[in-house]
């Protein structure tokens, strides 16, 4: 394996895009509350926010505890744990495969842009783990 | 796909300065592996997810840039890129069936699709990648490519996934499959009638 390149600014990135990313959740989640349409409890569940507050958010909620660790341990001298939190959260975009209609315009955009965010970083940091081809 | 357990990371390289001095050397005892076991999630504690195997490296995947599409057909997002093993602008032509293996807290119209119905938990999880905290692949939606234009998509190998995300970071899915991005929401929803997986009970479908 080669660490070439990888350092504590990366890992950084990746925690504060997570965190970004918990922001953006939240931001959604309580705009869509604030002023929710009438009936929407009665939506069919994937139409609904739900599945961002029960399953997104607690698996980003996961990944921002793994960004510290992984940056305390590099702080330490231990770069596993950063590919580690780098691996587990590969794959985002086929993971969040959940409707977003019932946000609005501008939190959809904000929530693509953090999920961007932490794609990349999460696959920058995994790339510098791994050899390529 | 081959699975290769990642080698031994060495410790830290130093960092260089502004100055071009080393500011920050390599800590006195650097340890070597993770400092405390994950805690198992507990919806998938008690068992290996099915159709995992031992590794901790899920496999090469395209590089994380967007690559744009001949005309008529959408880009594939960067994001979205090392999702694949290789990928390649595919026209669906009118007739063909696709599929979509999800849960009831997920968009039926989503992104990810496949060519066929995995007859097995074990082999959908392994070929497709997906994980047990993720998706609970309980429902499943068939999809017939209408009389038309077709369907402008990609297509290729399934990257694999490592399994941390189910507290078990010592495994991993292989992929391999072949599975069909295109943007969420191409398909009407209106046009897609969820049904039982054949593993999850009560499905009759099978893989074609």
């Amino acid at each position: 394996m080669t660490q070439t390149g990888l350092d504590e600014a990366m890992i950084q990135e990746l925690l504060e895009a997570d965190v970004a990313f918990i922001d953006a959740v939240q931001k959604a989640l309580g705009d869509f509350h604030a002023s929710a349409p009438a009936g929407w409890q009665q939506w069919e569940s994937w139409r609904k926010p739900d599945p961002w507050k029960d399953k997104v958010l607690p698996h980003l909620q996961k990944y921002r505890e793994w960004s510290e660790e992984a940056l305390r341990e590099w702080k330490k001298g231990n770069p596993t744990p950063a590919v580690e939190a780098a691996t587990g959260q590969m794959g985002l975009s086929k993971k969040i495969d959940f409707d977003l209609d019932w946000a609005t315009p501008e939190n959809r955009q904000a929530l693509e842009a953090a999920l961007d965010r932490v794609a990349a970083a999460a696959d920058r940091i995994w790339r510098l783990a791994r050899p390529q081809p | 796909m081959p699975v290769t357990p990642l080698p031994p990371i060495p410790p830290p390289p130093s960092v260089k300065g502004s100055g071009g001095s080393t500011t920050a050397a390599t800590p006195p005892a650097a340890p070597t592996g993770s400092s405390a076991p994950p805690a198992l999630d507990p919806r998938v504690a008690g068992r290996v997810t099915p159709g995992a195997v031992p590794g901790t490296d899920p496999g090469p995947r395209l590089p994380a840039a967007e690559i744009p599409g001949p005309p008529g057909w959408p880009a594939l997002p960067a994001r979205d890129a090392p999702n694949f093993t290789d990928a390649k602008p595919v026209h669906l032509t009118p007739g063909t069936k696709i599929y979509r293996v999800f849960d009831g807290s997920s968009n039926p119209a989503g992104s990810y699709w496949a060519l066929a119905l995995p007859a097995s938990e074990e082999s959908w999880r392994s070929g497709n990648a997906v994980l047990d905290s993720w998706n609970a692949g309980t429902q499943y939606v068939e999809y017939t490519v209408p009389p038309g234009d077709g369907l402008h998509v990609w297509q290729g190998g399934t990257s694999g996934q490592g399994l941390k995300d189910d507290g078990d970071p010592n495994h991993v899915l292989t992929g391999g499959e072949q599975q069909i991005w295109m943007p969420r929401n191409t398909i009407p929803k209106g046009d897609l009638t969820p049904q039982p997986t054949p593993w999850s009970g009560g499905g009759t479908g099978g893989s074609t």
